[in-house]
């Protein structure tokens, strides 16, 4: 095992000392028995959270030889890789086959639980079955509070852009609200898109805040009794660090898509999903430790860069229940869950997906970033193997598909298999969500054996039922 | 167990304060204690403990000396007891049980082994007991030691699995266990642990043939790797224990007998005082069938703060350094704390003998003077004023207020000024706003106007100053439609029978209860009988699908492992028709509770001083000791004998010099946190930082002039014939207080509100307000709307005013202080520079709202 001082390798970053002090101290490799995959290899995550349940069979775990009446109506191609195969719907991410790693046993171990959108979101960001006695912070959290930042001018735990559905299953729990995550909004697609409360607010230029600045600092010491206080100490370090956020230009770099070439921003899809993808990237690239991508097309979002209106409003996440092949508009009148939400097949869906994350994946490997970004793809279910009466398929928890890449995850590897129609795990092994959260701790090398004490002295393990996944390591 | 009357419960309760009553003794001894001045020196030689104690002079032989047990009774081959040896110095008790000698006249009947005595053959002997130059006889008897003596896994096994560490929440008594050995938490349903002990794990866990090859000895022996590290020496009590019971067939036996209490001597209370710091403990178990077993050696010892107190695997205490800290013995599911108190001579220490201005400086500064501390003295008229107004209405004074008190010459002013805050309608809303924190008032919760009933009988209680005991009986008894009915919202906003049970016992006896809904307390002696028995209070309130609360005549609660029905907390039995909300508030507003005034009286104290004498507030329990003991007593018994008078103690409080003193430290306090040498600087709030900055800025009117405005806004509205329905909105409005945050019962979750740690609401708990920085706190005071667009309005406010004037008043308004020359020149050279006056105001305004003595209480 290397040594545990991980140098940083984007240098321009100007990590400060804090942060080489987190690199240090966050990756404990006083590693005792139970850690036994344990590496630390990565020193970020990036989670593509494709909410609503993404359809399995018709996409990471193709299944040609289910009854014609259920089967998927999608080809079964070749990838880079040999032997892997996916549908054609991924025909371009097929090409980055030789970088990921398909985990196709992936599993909800007691079936219910997080069987519906709200739970399996809070499953997925949490890495824990909702409704314990402690209900876990998010995995982001948790990984900021334990490992801390390099970039302490960026938040270390990002959700790009994040949809009003989070706000009761991304939480973060017992820990300090400071770990919360940072939800930017907005659609980064849109030219006029600025973080809110990264930039300074209107009115005041950096020159006027920079009087400002001043001025406190030359009246700020009347009281003289004040640094005896952790809190006062603590709110001043803090005021600078905001300071800083709100004036250093990367900070504004970071965020500015802008400062992209066309052609790359191009690659990724002049649309939402594939500025939030490249966003991501960029944030990535700038030292965040923690950063999740929940990018459905919003109901006014942009395609080619031109606006484009959805009438499906917010429901154009993965939750096909009805009409799932549907070549646009799934067309259901009168409203209802799924009405206006678009096809799985159409650019909107898994056409924009595919063009993001291929691009995604190639991009971080030409960058040299999937050397120390770990990358999930995941959602929070799967879909049934039959099609329903409404042409649609439920929710399915017994079996879904997950893609790793990047901090050391084997490349052009399957992991697990199904049976003829997708529905059940035929593998010896079989892998659960608490599973992907173990995984994650220790690829960033977090001592699991070491608890967080809630607020009441109860000691919380990090993803306590859960094993990392082996062949990722 | 069954027939827990009213008096057993209370008894019960007792035993969890039961250093009260010696506590005062110890107090009382070491104020009579003198510097021994005779030479003759027999005292035990200095305890090579820390180089940090600085040693005072030796004793002489101490006038009495005290052995425990008096008499000794082995009932089995294995029983033993353990001794405790204790000399009376000038009053102050020593231990002496590591230097007596103890011997037994009969060897084959009795032998001794350190301090501990343990049977060998039945019949009759004597110890003798030298110690401090005295000798005591002890009787002993000896009776069945020829019979087997089996190790029973009951009571003896498991403790032992508790002892070693492996049944703790963080090893295999987590709910998941751990490597696959799975044990319930501190042994609390041994059925999961027989089973999982002798069945589970392939049987490979005990080999009955050869003990010490079974997993469970030699995993903590670390003879095999064990991620939990030694757990277990050979020379270990438990050690035998566990060899023993497996080589006796690891029976799993679950007798119907139960451990009853135990009893540990030296007694609730210890004070260790330089040199001597070091103290034995005996402790002795009973059973449900009237047996006795001394479980020193195998029951759990636990210090609360390690780094002042420590103990062994023997129940030795060792005193490290100046402090406080209790030691918690656990023995199965019975739970006892010995409160330590740790005195060591600081060099240059002199009492000061500071003004006390009435009986809580009177305590606070026994307790001070106890362990060494100097109280900081008095702080500024203006400090005060700040403090005082933000504590008592959740705003701060106006300039003009300020000005007045200022300039006030009386001597008593500050005592005037708590009588007239204590007086406003400012008190009773911030009061509320506090209670409904934790009692869930929401239009989440409580819908169709429900919260602004609850919110409004809150107001209205604080309002008149209702008899604390009145408002918690009125709460705890309310049934009816919960639309007209205002108190009985307190069961819609907590419908379950475990949410009635957490929030009552943590609101009302300031008890987190919800571990022990599924196991029993790892920190206390609450059980799950004692959660479901509260649960069972509850059991047959019922709110209707109408909203009318009302009771049923039927409805129980089962213990989720025992199923037997449980009598709920209160009632004498399950049978009477007495509604048993009744009997339970009876129970709890009974003078003499050892709960209901202390947790009031506590979280007064709390508010007023920015940390509890128990702290947290709501986390009263045997480990967690106040730092006061006397103070929190006496004050809980003040609390009682005025009827419950919130306005009393808190005017008793807000007059005491400890409230009144300054935030600064002295060499001889700085090191303190928790004994109140000096006041606390802490953050405001979220809904005082909102109207802070509104009052500061005069984006809100100060409350005198809102009461004038409301008046005006009341008769137009009359003489404009009462039926304008706008007018009747903004009437409604500036009634409820809207505009201010800390003047509404339930302010608006707004993103400032939340930034800034505002409580959702959703637990009883004061931890749900978060009070320490953060950097979206930053952010929003460096760039968020609310500075920013407030600001501007002061801007406004200020146009007319000359630059010294100016200033003059923001400071006022701001910190309740003139300026000082220098912030005069540095401010008004800012605002002389400037291209744009308007800008430069909005600038300064600003400016100030981002001091750090803005944004704190002081």
């Amino acid at each position: 095992m290397s040594s545990g001082l991980h140098l940083p390798r984007r240098n321009f970053i100007g990590i400060g000392l804090g942060g080489m002090l987190a690199a240090m101290t966050g990756i404990d490799l006083s590693a005792s028995a139970e850690r036994s995959v344990g590496t630390g290899k990565a020193k970020q995550v990036l989670v593509i959270f494709e909410q609503g349940g993404v359809s399995q069979m018709d996409t990471w775990d193709p299944k040609p030889d289910a009854p014609a009446e259920h089967r998927s109506p999608f080809k079964t191609i070749k990838t880079k890789a040999d032997g892997v195969y996916f549908t054609e719907l991924l025909s371009r991410t097929a090409q980055v086959a030789d970088k990921l790693t398909v985990v196709r046993c992936m599993t909800q171990p007691t079936p219910g639980i997080g069987n519906s959108h709200p739970k399996g979101s809070q499953y997925i960001f949490s890495g824990e079955a909702p409704g314990g006695p402690v209900e876990m912070p998010d995995i982001g959290c948790v990984v900021a509070h334990r490992v801390g930042t390099d970039a302490l001018y960026l938040p270390s735990n990002i959700l790009l852009p994040g949809t009003s559905e989070q706000a009761p299953t991304s939480q973060v729990g017992f820990l300090p609200p400071g770990y919360a995550v940072f939800k930017t909004g907005g659609s980064p697609a849109d030219p006029t898109w600025k973080v809110p409360n990264l930039g300074l607010a209107a009115g005041i230029d950096e020159r006027r805040f920079k009087d400002r600045r001043d001025l406190l600092s030359s009246l700020d010491v009347g009281y003289v009794n004040a640094g005896r206080s952790k809190d006062v100490e603590a709110m001043r370090a803090l005021m600078g660090q905001a300071a800083d956020m709100l004036t250093n230009p990367l900070t504004r770099k970071a965020f500015d898509l802008g400062s992209e070439p066309t052609a790359v921003r191009e690659k990724y899809g002049l649309g939402h999903r594939g500025q939030c993808y490249l966003l991501a990237r960029k944030l990535i690239e700038s030292g965040v430790r923690y950063v999740t991508i929940d990018a459905r097309e919003p109901m006014n979002s942009y395609r080619d860069g031109k606006p484009v209106h959805y009438d499906g409003g917010n429901n154009m996440n993965w939750d096909h229940h009805d009409a799932i092949y549907a070549t646009g508009n799934t067309n259901i009148k009168g409203g209802g869950a799924g009405a206006g939400r678009f096809g799985i097949q159409t650019w909107p869906m898994m056409g924009s997906t595919d063009q993001a994350f291929s691009t995604l994946i190639e991009d971080m490997h030409q960058r040299g970033l999937l050397a120390e970004t770990l990358v999930c793809f995941v959602t929070e279910f799967g879909r049934t193997p039959h099609i329903n009466e409404r042409q649609g398929r439920d929710h399915w928890t017994h079996s879904f598909s997950f893609a790793f890449a990047g901090a050391g995850v084997p490349g052009g590897q399957v992991v697990g298999s199904t049976d003829r129609d997708g529905g059940y795990i035929t593998s010896s092994m079989a892998y659960t969500i608490e599973d992907y959260a173990a995984t994650i701790y220790e690829k960033l090398g977090i001592d699991r054996t070491k608890p967080i004490p809630t607020a009441a002295g109860r000691p919380i393990y990090l993803a306590s039922k859960g094993k990392p996944i082996v062949e990722l390591f | 167990m069954s027939n827990f009357s009213n008096a057993d419960r209370s008894l019960c309760g007792q035993n969890r304060f039961g250093y009260r009553r010696t506590w005062g003794l110890t107090v009382a001894l070491l104020f009579c204690l003198v510097s021994a001045g005779s030479a003759q020196h027999v005292a035990p030689p200095a305890n090579s403990v820390s180089g940090r104690i600085h040693p005072v002079a030796a004793s002489t032989l101490p006038e009495r000396v005290e052995v425990y047990p008096t008499t000794v009774k082995l009932g089995s081959r294995r029983a033993y007891r353990q001794f405790v040896v204790t000399g009376y110095f000038h009053g102050e008790s020593r231990d002496l049980t590591p230097l007596a000698v103890i011997r037994s006249t009969n060897p084959h009947i009795a032998t001794v082994s350190g301090s501990r005595v343990s049977a060998v053959g039945d019949g009759n002997t004597t110890l003798s007991v030298l110690a401090g130059g005295r000798t005591v006889q002890v009787s002993v008897v000896v009776a069945n030691s020829a019979a087997p003596d089996p190790v029973q896994f009951k009571f003896e096994t498991l403790a032992i699995l508790t002892k070693q560490g492996c049944a703790t929440g963080s090893c295999h008594g987590s709910p998941h266990g751990k490597g696959g050995f799975s044990l319930s938490l501190f042994g609390y349903d041994p059925r999961i642990d027989s089973v999982s002990l002798t069945r589970d794990g392939f049987n490979r866990r005990l080999n009955v043939m050869d003990p010490t090859d079974s997993l469970i000895m030699k995993k903590p022996l670390l003879q095999i790797p064990h991620v939990g590290g030694k757990r277990l020496r050979k020379t270990d009590a438990g050690y035998q224990v566990l060899r023993n019971w497996i080589y006796e067939g690891a029976h799993v036996d679950l007798p119907k007998t139960e451990c009853t209490k135990i009893v540990i001597t030296p007694g609730s209370s210890r004070l260790l005082h330089a040199p001597n710091l070091r103290q034995q403990l005996s402790v002795l178990a009973s059973y449900s069938d009237g047996s006795t077993r001394d479980v020193s050696a195998i029951a759990a010892y636990e210090s609360s703060n390690p780094n002042l107190v420590k103990v062994d695997t023997d129940g030795l205490i060792t005193g490290l350094d100046r402090g406080q800290a209790a030691i918690s013995v656990r023995y199965l599911d019975k739970f006892q704390s010995v409160f330590v108190t740790v005195v060591q001579d600081v060099p240059g220490f002199a009492w000061s003998s500071p003004r006390e201005n009435n009986v809580v400086d009177k305590l606070v500064d026994a307790k001070l003077r106890q362990l060494q501390y100097l109280p900081s003295g008095l702080c500024t008229d203006s400090v005060f004023l700040r403090r005082v107004y933000l504590d008592l209405t959740g705003l701060p004074p106006t300039a003009a207020q300020v000005r007045a008190f200022l300039q006030d010459g009386h001597t008593d002013k500050r005592s005037q000024l708590i009588d007239v805050l204590l007086g406003t309608e400012e008190f009773a809303r911030f009061q509320a706003l506090k209670k409904a924190d934790l009692m869930r008032v929401s239009p989440r919760t409580l819908k169709s106007g429900r919260a602004d009933l609850f919110a409004q009988w809150l107001v209205e209680a604080f309002r008149k100053n209702m008899p604390y005991d009145q408002f918690a009986r009125t709460l705890l008894t309310s049934s009816g439609n919960t639309a007209q009915v205002a108190p009985a919202n307190y069961f819609v906003a907590i419908p379950t029978m475990e949410e009635r049970t957490e929030m009552t016992a943590q609101l009302f006896m300031g008890t987190r209860v919800e571990c022990t809904k599924c196991h029993n307390h790892p920190f206390e002696n609450w059980t799950m009988r004692d959660y479901y028995s509260i649960g069972a209070v509850f059991a047959r309130t019922q709110v209707t699908q109408d909203g009318i609360v009302q009771l049923a005549s039927t409805g129980e609660v089962q213990h989720p492992t025992t199923k037997e029905t449980m009598i709920p907390w209160g009632s004498v039995s399950g049978q009477s028709t007495m509604d048993r909300r009744a009997a339970f508030a009876a129970w709890l507003t009974q003078p003499g509770n050892p709960f209901f005034a202390r947790v009031e009286v506590n979280r007064m104290w709390a508010d007023l001083m920015g940390r509890g004498i128990v702290n947290p507030v709501d986390d009263f329990r045997s480990s967690n000791p106040p730092a006061n003991v006397p103070l929190l007593d006496a004050l809980a018994q003040e609390f009682e004998r005025s009827g419950y008078d919130r306005k009393h103690i808190l005017r008793l409080l807000c007059n005491s010099r400890t409230y009144q003193s300054d935030t600064q430290p002295n060499k001889f306090n700085q090191t303190d946190e928790a004994l109140f040498s000096h006041a606390r600087i802490r953050m405001l709030t979220a809904e005082q930082l909102k109207d802070a900055i509104g009052l500061t800025t005069s984006a809100l009117l100060p409350p005198a002039q809102f009461a004038v405005e409301e008046q005006k806004l009341r008769e137009k509205f009359t003489a404009d014939g009462g039926k304008s329905e706008p007018m009747k909105r903004e009437l409604a409005q500036m009634e409820g207080r809207m505009q201010y945050a800390t003047q509404r019962p339930y302010p608006e979750p707004s993103a400032f509100n939340t930034t800034f740690g505002q409580p959702l609401r959703e637990t009883a708990c004061t931890c749900e307000r978060q009070n320490s920085p953060t950097l979206l706190e930053a952010l929003e005071l460096l760039n968020g709307g609310t500075a920013y667009h407030m600001a501007q309005v002061g801007a406004q406010h200020y146009t007319g005013f000359t630059n010294a004037a100016l200033i003059e008043d923001l400071y006022l308004s701001a910190l309740a202080r003139f300026p000082t020359p220098k912030e005069q020149a540095v401010a008004g050279q800012y605002l002389a520079r400037a291209s744009s006056r308007e800008n430069a105001v909005t600038d300064l305004v600003w400016t100030v709202l981002n001091t750090q003595e803005f944004l704190f209480q002081h």
